[in-house]
């Protein structure tokens, strides 16, 4: 298991080093000019030649992307032509959020999910599966930004019970451990400050989970039907065993895999794609940031970003690759012959 | 068992839908105000518009501000300013203030510091609105001559609010931790916290003293600017008691913020002069006919009135009401008039159907500007020509009206309160090809602005320039919009025609 680890590891390298030249070709060939959308209106053309030989823009192509290679190698994407300071710092300073989103999303998601498609596959052809099968379309069609906006205007605006923007308030303080909040209130003791944590994650989680609702479910339900159908389900059945028992012990055990590698895949997917919805509600997350770098063309910012999620998404692959192998015996067993 | 966990779900409904929620109680004087333009750096000459010199002139302090009500000058770092000569205007400091950190107050050394990082500071986005600047000479500590290089009569409306002074001693101690640790000014408001593209949080000075002697009490104690692009988001944030004041509502969620008890709406003329370029050297611009046919298809009124729900104000040429040196409206001003429109494109031979035209817009980045430009390719189509309108992003438009390369585009330029400047660059011959239009007489007319000290022979150069540009159309100019903003009803607050506020001036009850 662990060659098999350091082996998918070792991957990374040069499916970043791809990552980094195709981003590097496309933004150089996309138009617009960083050093323009750096300067005021009334900047004349002697600042916009500053800022373009500030930020090494007027270098040809070839040396430019030489040297950011060369940097990226020590882990240094330079800093960002926007805010003048460090990308690796900036991204540091904002991926907690991002990873707190994604994970509180996707929990409501699966609390949610994994339950209906239980109920949908044990009911199939039923009224309570036609209903998982309406949230589910529901949920892949609906557009993230629309919901998010519906989601503030009914249950910040109208009912006051949510915040629509932020992620706390000012003047209240977590002490920073791991830049999470609710596992850093947790961890120093401040369980008065989850709810208003919570409160604040809620809207952005909400939508997020709901487009993540109808996959899952549908995912579970169809893994479900089809362990089901098995004999050693037929005989726990004949056993007397209760519909609890076998969920529990037989069908879900068994089911795990497609709905750990959806889950997986799902949380890939969160980290990237919340950009829209961390936009919407102000989240300052990696999202926030990497759409005001490719608005003004940051390219030392947005390649960070962007080799950030690749790298994340690996990584994420590599420790499903690890779950499959925790729950699973038929994997382990194949791994040890 | 069950009956208990309902009860208890019961009760959490009933306290959380009563109860006001933790983010809307207010907070003893705390103003939340939202911001939509970048803060992405905490060095005061790092960026340039008008929000960021409005948060450095409350921090660290610049030279002054201009009411638009009172229509005068007010100082803020300075106490008296005089013309000397044509190129000369002399500063005097106020010598009563203390810098946050208890320090010493503004003195001339730190002016010609600032100054020196505007120009030199590799951070800077400044120095375009220094370039008339020789020099900064001290006359004492208090008091110091700006040289022009040329006459620049405009030079104090230029400066006043944009030259943002910061202590010369802070930044030879710690360079430019200066900014980041030690942000120390003599502003009515001291920085707090700077999150960068988030949350700025500002304190209030309690030494500062206002210019005219008015009384601060009530002022906010604290002041935080938070980051929200979303305009609904900002209503939202505003209804439910997060934020105080919400700035740029767009017009068509007014109607969310009316006949409610607990906000106001402040409705104010703005000075972000909105218009429909023509690139002048670019076929079919450069017939003049061609340029004023298309400004005579393009019902302005309509627009205001159906688009923009009456929030803006039509204007012909660059200066409009709320403008220094507006003296009326310029004569036979290019109004909608699609006969006059379709007669001129037949004299400039297109009797059976106009040129092809592209035209851009921005989206996103004005008040509903994509369908203020998809309304008026419309009219232009009505009129005879044949138009295919482009919605770049933002970047790749800009990038390409910088180079001259669009044809024709609706864009605005903010905060022109003093004209001189913005038609320099737009409309003088060699300003930019942005429109690259050129006229002797305008230019000799904007030279001859620049060095007239009698206000009153200066507004006639300007009425003289305005007609120029209505009877020649190198941009027909649209409207300045209606600056709509939403304040809880227990905020007093002016909101100004740049769209800015002063905050000592504000109270809360």
């Amino acid at each position: 298991m662990l060659r098999a680890i350091v082996l998918r590891l070792a991957g990374v390298l040069p499916v970043l080093f791809l990552v980094t030249l195709v981003l590097f070709i496309l933004l150089r060939l996309a138009p617009g000019d960083a050093a323009d959308l750096l300067v005021p209106d009334e900047a004349t053309e002697e600042e916009v030649a500053r800022i373009r030989e500030r930020w090494g823009l007027d270098r040809p192509v070839l040396e430019q992307y030489t040297r950011f290679l060369i940097n990226v190698v020590k882990l240094d994407f330079g800093r960002s032509y926007r805010y003048g300071t460090d990308v690796s710092q900036l991204i540091l300073e904002r991926i907690p959020a991002t990873i707190e989103l994604a994970l509180v999303a996707l929990t409501i998601a699966a609390l949610v999910a994994i339950p209906l498609g239980i109920m949908a596959a044990l009911r199939k052809g039923k009224f309570i599966d036609s209903m998982v099968s309406v949230v589910a379309i529901t949920g892949v069609s609906t557009p993230t930004f629309w919901l998010g906006i519906l989601l503030v205007l009914f249950l910040s605006a109208e009912l006051n019970l949510l915040p629509s923007a932020g992620r706390l308030p000012y003047g209240v303080e977590v002490p920073h451990v791991t830049g999470v909040y609710l596992v850093d209130a947790a961890l120093a003791g401040r369980f008065e400050l989850l709810g208003l944590i919570a409160s604040y994650i809620a809207l952005p989680a909400l939508t997020l989970a709901f487009n993540m609702v109808g996959i899952i479910a549908r995912i579970t339900r169809s893994a479900i039907i089809d362990v089901a159908q098995e004999e050693f389900i037929t005989t726990a059945v004949a056993k007397g065993l209760s519909r609890g028992a076998i969920i529990r012990r037989h069908l879900l055990p068994n089911a795990a895999v497609p709905i750990v590698t959806i889950i997986g895949l799902e949380l890939g997917v969160l980290i990237s794609g919340s950009i829209i919805v961390e936009v919407v509600f102000s989240w300052p997350g990696l999202g926030t940031l990497l759409y005001q770098a490719i608005s003004v063309r940051d390219i030392p910012l947005t390649t960070g970003i962007v080799v950030t999620y690749t790298t994340l998404f690996i990584v994420i692959n590599v420790l499903i690759d690890v779950v499959y192998f925790l729950i699973d015996p038929r994997i382990r067993a194949s791994q040890a012959s | 068992m069950r009956s208990h966990i309902l009860f208890v779900v019961a009760v959490g409904l009933v306290v959380a839908l009563v109860a006001p929620p933790a983010w809307s109680q207010t907070k003893q004087q705390v103003m939340t105000i939202t911001a939509t333009e970048p803060m992405t750096t905490n060095n005061p000459y790092g960026e340039s518009s008008s929000p960021v010199y409005s948060l450095w002139c409350h921090t660290y302090g610049c030279l002054g501000r201009y009411d638009y009500t009172k229509q005068q000058l007010v100082g803020i770092l300075a106490e008296k300013w005089e013309a000397i000569d044509a190129t000369t205007w002399r500063f005097t400091l106020r010598k009563n203030l203390k810098r946050h950190d208890g320090g010493p107050g503004p003195t001339s050394a730190d002016v010609v510091h600032a100054l020196k990082r505007i120009r030199t500071d590799p951070e800077s986005v400044q120095s375009s609105f220094v370039a008339k600047v020789a020099d900064i000479v001290p006359v004492d500590d208090h008091t110091f001559d700006v040289k022009t290089k040329g006459p620049a009569v405009n030079l104090v409306v230029a400066l006043f609010d944009r030259f943002i002074i910061t202590s010369a001693e802070l930044y030879a101690k710690y360079g430019r931790e200066a900014d980041r640790k030690h942000a120390f000014g003599w502003g009515p408001y001291q920085l707090v916290e700077y999150q960068a593209d988030r949350r700025v949080v500002m304190r209030k000075n309690p030494h500062w003293t206002e210019f005219d002697g008015s009384d601060t009490k009530g002022s906010p104690e604290t002041v935080i600017l938070q980051q929200m692009r979303e305009p609904e988001q900002r209503v939202t944030a505003l209804l439910n008691g997060e934020v105080q004041v919400a700035k740029h509502i767009p017009p068509q969620l007014v109607r969310r913020l009316e006949n409610r008890k607990d906000v106001k709406v402040q409705r104010t003329g703005g000075i972000e002069v909105m218009f429909v370029a023509f690139n002048n050297k670019m076929a079919p611009w450069t017939d003049v006919r061609l340029r004023k046919a298309a400004a005579h298809a393009i019902n302005r009124d309509l627009i205001v009135k159906r688009l923009l729900s009456g929030y803006a104000q039509v204007q012909d040429g660059i200066i409009g009401p709320n403008q220094m040196c507006y003296t009326g409206a310029p004569q036979h001003p290019n109004s909608y008039d699609p006969a006059k429109s379709k007669a001129l494109l037949a004299e400039a031979g297109f009797r059976d159907g106009g040129p092809e035209i592209d035209f851009y817009t921005a989206v996103g980045r004005y008040t509903s500007d994509r369908q203020v430009a998809e309304a008026v390719a419309q009219m232009l189509r009505q009129a005879g020509f044949r138009v295919k309108l482009h919605t770049p992003e933002y970047a790749n438009f800009w990038a390409d009206v910088r180079r001259g390369k669009t044809p024709l585009y609706y864009m605005g330029r903010g905060t022109v309160f003093d004209a001189s400047d913005a038609s320099g660059q737009l409309f003088g011959t060699g300003g930019s090809p942005r429109v690259q239009y050129s006229n002797p007489k305008f230019d000799e007319l904007l030279k001859a602005q620049y060095a007239e000290t009698d206000p009153k022979k200066r507004c006639e150069i300007w009425r003289q320039m305005n007609q120029i540009l209505v009877d020649d159309v190198p941009s027909h100019f649209m409207w300045t919009h209606k600056l709509i903003t939403g304040i809880r009803a227990n905020v007093d607050i002016k909101i100004e025609s740049s769209g800015e506020m002063w905050l000592p001036s504000a109270k809360m009850r």
